[in-house]
């Protein structure tokens, strides 16, 4: 039994589990019959039962476990996967900002990194296939979606020993990962977005065009959204050599409001583009922040499912 | 502008201490590595111009804040051009300007004296006046005759007048600040304007601040008054000082040594420029060696001169040079006499010349070396002349009855140094003498007397007082003082309280009456004999002992009258003129002067009076008289001896004789830097400015500090 991983926060772990983590849409392998097995003429696995949930074929149905307890449950088959799911992970410079209130002193990236592996338990536990990209200035890792335990093993390995560095450019980068995402499936990217939005911009727009499910996981530490400082400072670029000094309080307000222009800036290009953006603050309770905005999707399906449509974009 | 504490002006440099914690400040930062760089950036460069000018901004008000302070306690001094007109706070105001040129105000130390500072303060004062005030200016020692009187002035005429202020001399007068505040108030209270402002520039001395002094101030703070006092004088240094000069023989006649006494007064060491003091006579200098003179030791110094001619005849001691010379010099005019002048007046005259009351008396008069020229005069007679007449000494004998106006030219002639013997007797009326001799102890008299009576009496007692004019009589054997055994006596009801009045001798019976009681007056003395002058009351007259009681007594007392022109700076001149027909002119010309100005004549009391002596020195008066070649008196005016106390009032012991009045002391005094210091002080425009600017910095710095 491999040795669980540091970064597996039970809390997160507790709070998500429950709530689980659906493919909003149809996507590759997501019903069973619609992913047409490569491997033609040999019998898949059996590998598990699971609930039936609302967009399942009900030609899937275990008609034999109804007959027996009334549930309606669907036969799942090793080789086979309801969602490939890309965690895309930016470990620039600027994600290795830990602010003095983040929670258990995490940096942004550490943040990142940990809500990576408690999705990536998650979906795995789901038996979903994850796959991880590493982004800087370049895709680091590739980490093609899979939901083996050996994949689970390197993607938490990878996790820990990823430290962030260098510069970065979201959305050329992005755009190069996306071409390595050759079947549908849901990409989560996990940056502070602190770059050039309009290239973010056309990254998650070519995203969208490929088919996939895109969330957005916004960390920022809330110290660069509230300036919270009450020294002068010398503010040095993270991720360059320019120095500025600067008496917060002075101008704080002002900050705080170009800060809260850009996160909203990034939310409603996001929503406009059909695209979930959960903004993750290093300093509040991430825990929380993923359940409720889990259980908002939760909420979301149901409700399409009530009236018998599913997410699909057109 | 100038200022009171300039050395203070170094802590200027304090003034860049905020920018210096701005920029330690900036050196106190942590350093963070920023990740939202660009909209820091962003934030910052729309911003800047608002940041960069509230930090200049709350730099400079606390730049602001330092200077004002290191000002205020530098004590700035505005004069008119500097602004201190604008910075006077106040509508049409009349202004009274006292300027002390009283004697001390002479006083240097190697520098400016103290009366050049108070000229130049008063000149800037002036010349910083707004024209809608009214101004008063006055010296000390003619408060009666302003320089200006409650006129508003021009600018020229400010400026004329503030020139005419840097051509004063200090007088030698004393200060009475009772009396000047007295007249002050009279001033204001017939002021132009209802807000009044009253500016005294003085030395600050003791001398002269009496108790009386806190009642014109009660007056001046019950009229709103605003007072300041400024204080230009310098600190003490030793002084020595010339406090008397007195004639010790009572009458000086011609070819008989004349005694003085110089009394010298050192207060600490008076650090003189030698021991050598010069005695004019008659304008004739003769050098006089003086003896050591220690810190803090008064001295007398005898000094014996002969005059050949009868005549007036002025003397002048002046000492050595030191920091106050206004003080080491006095005169005198010694009225020098053939003969020593009495007046007997007999108020029981008789045909029988031995029968007269005052036969015995004339007799002792009229042997021994000293010429006495005697006139004898019934009541009568003198009570008909239209004064008491100019004599050394006048003897009333068993005069019944003496009218007020007689009592009160007693009274002057006596007060002004003129001898006075009084004789009782059947005749005398004592209600007319306790009525206008005694006047409930203003007169002459040194007691209430009542008709004679017997008494039981063997022998006189003299008393052993110091100085007593009946010393000589101890030199003689009791016995003869046994012999003396009067009949009767007038008993004297003395006020005891009374330091003017001393019983010389008394008769020995069990009561031990008073026999012959002194009262001094003045420069003169009276003597009251309780006896008669002749054998009436007893046989004392007749016997060697009342020969020399009454010789030596009578040349004791003899002084010289008023016409001796004997004065205090600041004492006005009195001369008895005849006003049959009074002078068409009187002129007096000032010491070391050429110019004579007018004295006035005073009809009433047949006399010319001349007030502007605040100069010590010798004046001449001269006046004409139908008939007669222009008649010409000397006046010797000497410096007011108290001035030569240099003890100050402290700031405090003047704010209590000033308490409750509004006042405001400037401070001027110390070493003389050389410098114009003078002007109005503004530390209380500053003080106010200065907590409003604290107000202002602490509420801007708020502002700033908030969440912007």
């Amino acid at each position: 039994m491999a040795e669980r991983s540091p970064l597996l926060d039970p809390d997160i772990l507790a709070r998500i589990t429950p709530l689980g983590l659906k493919a909003a849409r149809v996507v590759e392998g997501s019903i069973t019959g619609m992913h047409r097995s490569p491997m033609h003429g040999v019998s898949p696995e059996f590998a598990e039962h699971r609930e039936y949930s609302p967009g399942d074929d009900v030609k899937n149905l275990d008609w034999k476990v109804w007959a027996k307890s009334d549930r309606y449950v669907i036969k799942r088959y090793e080789e086979e996967s309801n969602l490939r799911c890309t965690l895309m992970l930016d470990c620039s410079r600027s994600m290795q900002y830990a602010g003095k209130n983040a929670g258990k002193g995490r940096s942004k990236f550490e943040a990142a990194a940990t809500l990576s592996a408690c999705l990536a338990q998650l979906l795995m536990s789901q038996r979903d296939a994850v796959g991880l990209i590493t982004i800087d200035t370049k895709p680091r890792h590739v980490l093609d979606p899979k939901s083996t335990k050996r994949q689970k093993a390197q993607l938490m390995d990878t996790l820990e020993t990823t430290k962030p560095g260098g510069e970065t450019d979201l959305g050329p980068v992005i755009l190069r990962a996306a071409d390595q995402l050759k079947r549908r499936g849901m990409v989560v990217i996990l940056s502070d977005f602190l770059c050039d939005l309009d290239n973010l911009y056309d990254a998650l727009g070519k995203l969208q065009h490929n088919g996939h499910e895109v969330i957005v996981l916004h960390i920022l530490d809330g110290e660069e959204i509230d300036l919270s400082f009450n020294d002068s400072i010398i503010f040095k670029d993270i991720e360059g050599s320019e120095e500025v000094f600067g008496e917060p309080w002075a101008f704080r307000k002002a900050y705080k409001a170009a800060m809260e222009e850009f996160i909203e800036q990034v939310r409603s290009r996001c929503q406009f583009a059909g695209i979930d953006h959960v903004l993750v603050r290093t300093d509040e309770d991430m825990a929380q922040t993923m359940a409720q905005y889990l259980h908002r999707r939760q909420r979301i399906a149901s409700s399409s499912a009530g009236r018998g449509q599913m997410g699909v974009r057109k | 502008m100038m200022f009171l504490a300039p050395l203070l002006l170094g802590g200027l440099v304090f003034a860049s201490a905020p920018l210096i914690i701005h920029l330690l400040n900036r050196r106190q930062f942590k350093l963070v590595e920023w990740a939202p760089m660009e909209y820091l950036k962003l934030t910052l460069r729309t911003n800047r111009r608002r940041l960069q000018l509230e930090q200049w901004i709350l730099l400079a008000l606390r730049t602001l804040l330092i200077l004002l302070l290191i000002f205020a306690v530098a004590r700035p001094l505005l004069n008119a051009n500097a602004g201190a007109s604008w910075l006077a706070i106040g509508g049409r105001t009349s202004r009274v300007l006292v300027i002390d040129d009283s004697l001390s105000m002479g006083l240097h130390q190697g520098g400016t004296p103290a009366f050049d500072r108070a000229k130049e303060e008063a000149a800037v004062a002036i010349e910083s006046l707004g024209t809608q005030d009214s101004l008063t200016v006055v010296t000390t020692s003619r408060m009666s005759d302003p320089l200006q009187r409650d006129t508003p002035l021009t600018a020229d005429q400010a400026q004329q007048l503030a020139d005419d202020v840097r051509e004063l001399e200090p007088s030698e007068t004393a200060n009475n600040w009772a009396a000047t505040l007295a007249q002050v108030v009279e001033m204001l209270e017939g002021a132009a304007h209802t807000s009044k402002e009253v500016r005294i520039i003085t030395d600050q001395r003791a001398e002269g601040w009496s108790a009386d002094a806190s009642e014109q101030a009660r007056r001046l703070a019950e009229m709103g008054v605003k007072v300041t006092i400024v204080n230009v004088g310098n600190p003490s240094p030793g002084n020595a000082a010339l406090i008397e000069l007195e004639q010790t023989t009572g009458v000086a006649l011609a070819n008989t040594p004349v005694v003085f006494t110089a009394t010298i007064r050192a207060d600490g060491d008076p650090q003189w420029s030698s021991r050598q003091a010069t005695l004019i006579v008659d304008g004739n200098e003769n050098p006089l060696e003086l003896p050591d003179l220690a810190p803090n030791q008064e001295i007398d110094l005898p000094i014996e001169w002969s005059f050949k001619e009868a005549g007036q005849h002025t003397i002048e001691l002046r000492l050595p040079d030191d920091a106050m010379a206004g003080d080491n010099q006095r005169s005198r005019v010694v009225n020098v006499a053939e003969a020593v002048n009495v007046l007997l007046v007999d108020g029981d005259p008789s045909l029988e010349i031995r029968d007269g009351e005052l036969f015995y008396f004339n007799m002792t008069l009229s042997v021994g070396a000293v010429p006495i020229n005697t006139r004898v005069m019934t009541d009568a007679e003198w009570l008909d002349a239209p004064g008491v007449g100019f004599y050394d000494l006048i003897v009333l004998a068993n005069v019944a009855e003496i009218p007020a106006d007689r009592a009160q030219q007693l009274y002057d002639a006596v007060e002004a140094g003129t001898g006075l013997m009084v004789f009782m007797g059947d005749q005398v009326d004592p209600d007319s003498y306790n009525n206008n001799l005694y006047a409930n102890g203003e007169g002459v008299l040194p007691g209430r007397v009542d008709v004679g009576e017997a008494i039981d009496a063997e022998g006189l007692i003299v008393e052993p007082i110091d100085g007593s004019v009946l010393t000589p009589l101890g030199g003689l054997r009791q016995s003869l003082l046994a012999q003396i055994v009067p009949l009767k006596t007038a008993p004297i009801e003395l006020d005891e309280d009374d330091e003017d009045v001393q019983v010389l001798a008394r008769w020995n019976n069990t009561d031990l009456m008073p026999a012959i009681v002194q009262k001094k007056i003045g420069r003169g003395t009276v003597l009251l004999w309780t006896m008669t002058a002749d054998r009436g009351w007893g046989d004392w007259p007749t016997q060697g002992s009342f020969f020399i009681a009454s010789r030596e007594s009578s040349l004791a007392i003899a002084g010289v009258g008023e016409e001796a022109g004997n004065l205090t700076a600041g004492e006005p001149i009195r001369q008895a003129v005849s006003t049959n027909p009074e002078p068409s002119a009187a002129k007096v010309q000032h010491p070391g002067e050429d110019t004579t100005a007018s004295a006035s004549v005073d009809r009433d009391n047949a006399r010319v009076v001349y007030g502007n002596t605040g100069q010590a020195g010798v004046y001449r008066l001269t006046w004409d008289k139908l008939g007669s070649p222009d008649q010409q008196r000397y006046f010797a005016v000497s410096p007011d001896a108290r001035e030569s106390d240099l003890n100050r009032l402290t700031e405090s012991e003047l704010e209590q004789v000033m308490s409750g009045v509004d006042l405001q002391i400037v401070d001027l005094s110390g070493e003389d830097t050389g410098d114009d210091r003078a002007g109005r002080e503004i530390w209380r425009t500053l003080a106010v400015l200065l907590l409003a600017m604290v107000i202002i910095e602490a509420c801007f710095a708020t502002w700033v500090g908030r969440e912007h």
